[in-house]
């Protein structure tokens, strides 16, 4: 192991090979800073680049754009409410608040930090024990599958809090537009109404920059300007308090990431969901998120990238997509012609230690690029909004129209843009139907293959303990603090008739 | 925005609880189970939307009642409450008020509507340019020179690495300039 | 200063209406077809074997051509997004799309606006045939026991989507012997690999370019090749055929390229010369060895025969 540790640092810590993992992380923050580009298209793009390179120094760059996508996508996330992958969606939710009260440096810095630490936890647990951690994932079926679906839904609507009802309503809102398209299992065209674009689905990345985007900068206009942030640089700085208090979120969310993220399919936004919605229940300054807690950043940015490292284990360890920019990075494997699959870690020592030495690198470059260059991205908010709200709505369509070259997409995300500006006024909430619209493609694949595997009979989830265990686990996240909350309400109700004016706020703020 | 918010909401959740009965009546339509009793098409829009028809009309009545309950005191939660202006007037620190703001955000939305129609005759970046010129001159009242050369870096960049960089082959329309 | 961008823009957009100018004259002048900067639609998504076949032809044709070769993915509905949107690119002559055996199968089995025909067949350059395999531990030895186990007992093979080469593969093997599989829808050959591995599914069909990893490492077995003849690859060349344990299937997913319907018979004759110069060259070889194709090349009309004979094949495997 160690041996190997120092022959993947002698690989990749040549001149060339840092300067291209350099280039990688820089090209990669720039992608992600765009909507709509996300690390899979990314690395998709920008894969013909390293056609003439050697394989591990191919597979280094590839790397570092991988990371800096995610990195890229932070930014955008934390500045302008505009979140470029699924995975970042949880960040606006703290993070654009933290940017509004002038602390956008802390945010992106915490993000940082909090990527770094996770990256560096999960590398050396994917080092240590990749191989035997992908045994282990296998055991996760469609059965398995099917009954964590269902604990993530459960989880995003339970960080609703009070407006229980509501955030049920636009989860499965969400997953009944992911209806729309072809079926899985029947391949049957569903809710498409003879159109060629609807067959894919409602996309959920163009959704996404409708509600988060444009339905926000359409709120800001109708709710006024506010003094443009002019924060002193001092402030920008994340302080060493915050950087402690938010310690415990990253090592929470880094846990909950990499065991996510090592489950083939379940990835990274499932990860940032539900390590936010577990960090609301479990923090100290629970009280505070959803209003511009660091820990609200800490959280789902340590899972996020966590789940990126982890999505390798099955990758490297068995030949597997771990996620859609790992299925990717396989393609590339075949044509540097290696050959990916169980044999790798054996046959191509030099390329696999290489590879995961870079990760190392990348993620320290990342680092040390993001970490003083916080501050200075959250001066872009100094431009005014005047010039800063049409540039938004500049990338959100281009963004859009790059993920398929198509002015479909555009137009979905003219559409989500007026439903998220209308869900923002009547105070619903956008994150559980951007959750349900993700995860329900899977939830129904798992649904499907569950009942063949059962030959019909759903019944056959309770005679999988893992199951079993996990839906137990969801059916207590509902019902115990309802529960807590039916007795309490019962003391309180007569106060809170008295304070029936204010409930619209607290409904979303508990 | 005449109505009040709980009104909005209550038209919001019919409109879902009507979605939601008719994605039953499509789920049944695609047939829920294969002859072995495996999940089929309609299973999922069937189960989904009859969930979501019961969530609607559980959130319709809620917000009835609070509707109700918030009557006597006579003020309609007042509209872009919250985030805008303390106490005072609804008036934003450039001085505009809630109804200037309610035309310039229609005038947007108009705007963008008009670029996206556009771009099939200009093509993309030539529309997007022209509205982002059409919000920050016509609309935001911002300095012409600078306006200018903030859409002019904004469109060459966007030109460069989308087109350039990353070869996404922007729309040209008919004018086939850019 | 201010000016600067303003000019650079200025002199940009000369340039381009200078090049617009140019390959616009090129193409109406007839005789010598010149493509201007092309197109290769994928219609899976990135990283899959469409995607790696796309991407290399793509680069393989970039050399051959001097034009630029974009790749994009258009993914969605199992193919006929990339298709039904490819229909739409008619007359447009510097456009392709790497195309599979979906382009037969879509058809056949469900509600799509086009078939074979509607397109200009290029080239096909290679043949890639599955093979069953099942877990080291499974009981099955031959294919010939699992068709055996399926006549008596409950076998659950895994498929990776309705209309795809291993559904076809196995509705042929239950035509030809009378038995039943049951299956386990699955959306790539990468959830079929972990599906098997884990021993949700017994039996899965894959190419050999997706099992190869686990074969060598001893965790699947590959019971028989689903081809006329055996591989002549050294990994596989001990793998029997069906036809040799009495199975008579062999079926085998092409890949290729085709351009839109309606394109000129200089452009179509232009296309297909370039592909030759491709199927040449050393690249190409190295994207056959890597990927266990078969190498079995042919263009144009004679291309659109084999889509016309595969076509009513498949017709039969789908026709319930």
């Amino acid at each position: 192991m160690l041996d190997n540790l120092v022959l993947g640092f002698q690989t990749a810590l040549t001149v060339e090979n840092l300067l291209w993992c350099f280039l990688g992380v820089l090209l990669g923050t720039v992608i992600g800073l765009l909507p709509g580009l996300g690390s899979t298209t990314g690395v998709a793009v920008l894969l013909p680049l390293t056609f003439t390179l050697e394989p591990v120094t191919a597979l280094i760059m590839l790397a570092g754009i991988y990371y800096g996508a995610q990195y890229g996508g932070t930014i955008t996330s934390v500045l302008l409410s505009t979140p470029g992958e699924a995975a970042s969606v949880v960040t606006t939710l703290d993070g654009y608040q933290m940017a509004k009260q002038g602390r956008a440096g802390a945010a992106l810095a915490i993000a940082a930090i909090g990527s770094f630490i996770a990256a560096i936890i999960s590398l050396a647990l994917l080092m240590a024990l990749a191989p035997p951690l992908a045994t282990l994932a296998l055991r996760f079926g469609p059965v398995e599958n099917l009954a964590m679906m269902i604990l993530g839904l459960v989880i995003v609507v339970s960080f609703q809090g009070g407006a229980f009802v509501r955030g049920a309503l636009m989860a499965i809102v969400g997953l009944l537009l992911s209806t729309v398209g072809v079926a899985t299992g029947s391949g049957e065209a569903r809710f498409t109404f003879g159109s060629v674009d609807l067959l894919s689905g409602i996309p959920f990345v163009e959704v996404m920059i409708g509600l988060f985007a444009l339905g926000e900068v359409f709120h800001q206009l109708r709710t006024g300007a506010e003094k443009p942030i002019r924060a002193r640089f001092r402030d920008m700085m994340i302080s060493r308090k915050e950087i402690a208090q938010s310690m415990p979120a990253i090592f929470r969310g880094s846990g909950i990431g990499f065991l996510l993220g090592m489950l083939p399919g379940a990835g990274s936004t499932l990860a940032s969901f539900m390590s936010y919605g577990i960090e609301r229940r479990v923090s100290r300054n629970r009280a505070g998120f959803g209003s511009g807690a660091i820990e609200g950043v800490a959280s789902p940015e340590s899972a996020n990238n966590a789940a990126a490292n982890a999505n390798f284990v099955p990758t490297l360890a068995l030949g597997i997509p771990g996620g859609a920019t790992t299925a990717v990075l396989l393609g590339a494997f075949t044509i540097y012609g290696l050959q990916p699959g169980p044999l790798l870690f054996e046959q191509q020592p030099e390329l696999v230690w290489g590879l995961l030495a870079s990760f190392f690198i990348g993620n320290v470059l990342l680092l040390v690029l993001n970490l003083p260059l916080a501050p200075v991205f959250a001066q872009m908010l100094r431009l005014p909004y005047g010039y800063l709200y049409p540039l938004i709505i500049l990338t959100s369509c281009v963004g859009a129209y790059s993920v398929s070259n198509n002015m479909f997409s555009v137009w979905v995300v003219l559409v989500f843009g007026v439903i998220g500006f209308v869900m923002k006024e009547l105070n619903l909430p956008m994150a559980p139907l951007v959750l349900g619209l993700v995860l329900g493609p899977l939830f129904e694949k798992a649904l499907v293959q569950t009942s063949a595997v059962g030959n019909g009979d759903l019944g056959i989830v309770f005679t999988h303990p893992i199951a079993v265990g996990i839906l137990a686990f969801a059916l207590a996240l509902v019902t115990v603090p309802r529960l807590v909350g039916a007795v309490r309400g019962h003391v309180a109700r007569s106060r809170a008739d008295r304070r029936a004016g204010t409930r619209e706020k607290s409904s979303i703020d508990t | 925005m005449t109505f009040s918010r709980d009104t909005a909401r209550i038209a919001f959740s019919a409109v879902l609880a009507v979605v939601g009965a008719a994605a039953v009546v499509g789920g049944l339509g695609y047939g829920l189970t294969n002859d072995d009793g495996t999940v089929h098409t309609g299973f999922l829009p069937a189960v989904a939307g009859g969930a979501v028809l019961a969530l609607a009309l559980v959130d319709v009545a809620q917000s009835v009642r609070s509707a109700r309950r918030a009557m006597p005191p006579g003020e309609p939660t007042s509209a872009g409450a919250g985030d805008a202006g303390s106490g005072a007037e609804d008036v934003d620190v450039l001085g505009r008020t809630a109804s200037r703001r309610n035309r310039m955000l229609i005038v947007v939305l108009g705007i963008v509507l008009g670029a996206v129609l556009l771009v099939p005759l200009i093509g993309f970046l030539l529309s997007m340019g022209a509205l982002m010129l059409a919000i920050t001159l016509g609309v935001e009242r911002m300095r012409v020179r600078s306006s200018i050369l903030v859409v002019v870096i904004a469109i060459a960049v966007v030109w460069l690495v989308f087109g350039q960089l990353l070869g996404v082959p922007l729309p040209t329309g008919l004018l086939g300039l850019i | 200063m201010k000016s600067l961008p303003i000019t650079a823009l200025g002199l940009g957009l000369a340039a381009t209406l200078a090049l617009t100018a140019c390959s616009s004259t090129g193409a109406s002048a007839g005789g010598a077809f010149r493509p201007s900067n092309t197109t290769m639609t994928v219609p899976f998504s990135a990283g899959g074997g469409s995607d790696i076949s796309g991407r290399t032809v793509a680069a393989g044709l970039e050399a051959a051509t001097g034009v630029n070769v974009t790749t994009e993915n258009r993914e969605g509905g199992a193919g006929a997004v990339g298709y039904s949107y490819f229909l739409g690119q008619a007359g447009t002559d510097s456009h392709l799309l790497a195309t599979e055996t979906s382009l037969l199968t879509l058809p056949i089995a469900q509600d799509v606006e086009f078939d074979h025909t509607s397109f200009t067949p290029i080239a096909k350059f290679g043949d890639d045939y599955t093979l069953l395999v099942v877990r080291a531990d499974s009981p099955y030895r031959t294919c010939a026991d699992v068709v055996d186990a399926a006549g008596t007992d409950r076998v659950v093979a895994a498929v990776s989507g309705a209309v795809s080469l291993d559904e076809v593969v196995f509705s042929m093997v239950e035509k030809d012997q009378d038995v039943e599989f049951d299956r386990v829808p699955f959306e790539s050959g990468g959830e079929v690999l972990a599906g098997l591995l884990a021993g949700q599914v017994d039996i899965a069909s894959l190419n050999p370019s997706e099992a190869i990893g686990q074969i060598e490492s001893g965790d699947f077995r590959a019971l028989c090749a689903f081809a006329e003849e055996r591989y002549e690859y050294e990994e596989l060349a001990d793998i029997p055929t069906a036809a040799e344990q009495g199975i008579d299937v062999a079926f085998a997913q092409f890949r290729g390229i085709i351009a839109p319907g309606g394109i000129s018979d200089e452009a179509a004759d232009y296309w297909i010369d370039v592909a030759g110069t491709f199927a040449e060259s050393d690249e190409y070889t190295t994207y056959i060895e890597d990927n266990y194709l078969q190498p079995n090349v042919s263009y144009g009309d004679e291309f659109a025969e084999y889509l016309e004979t595969a076509s009513s094949d498949l017709e039969t495997v789908f026709d319930k």
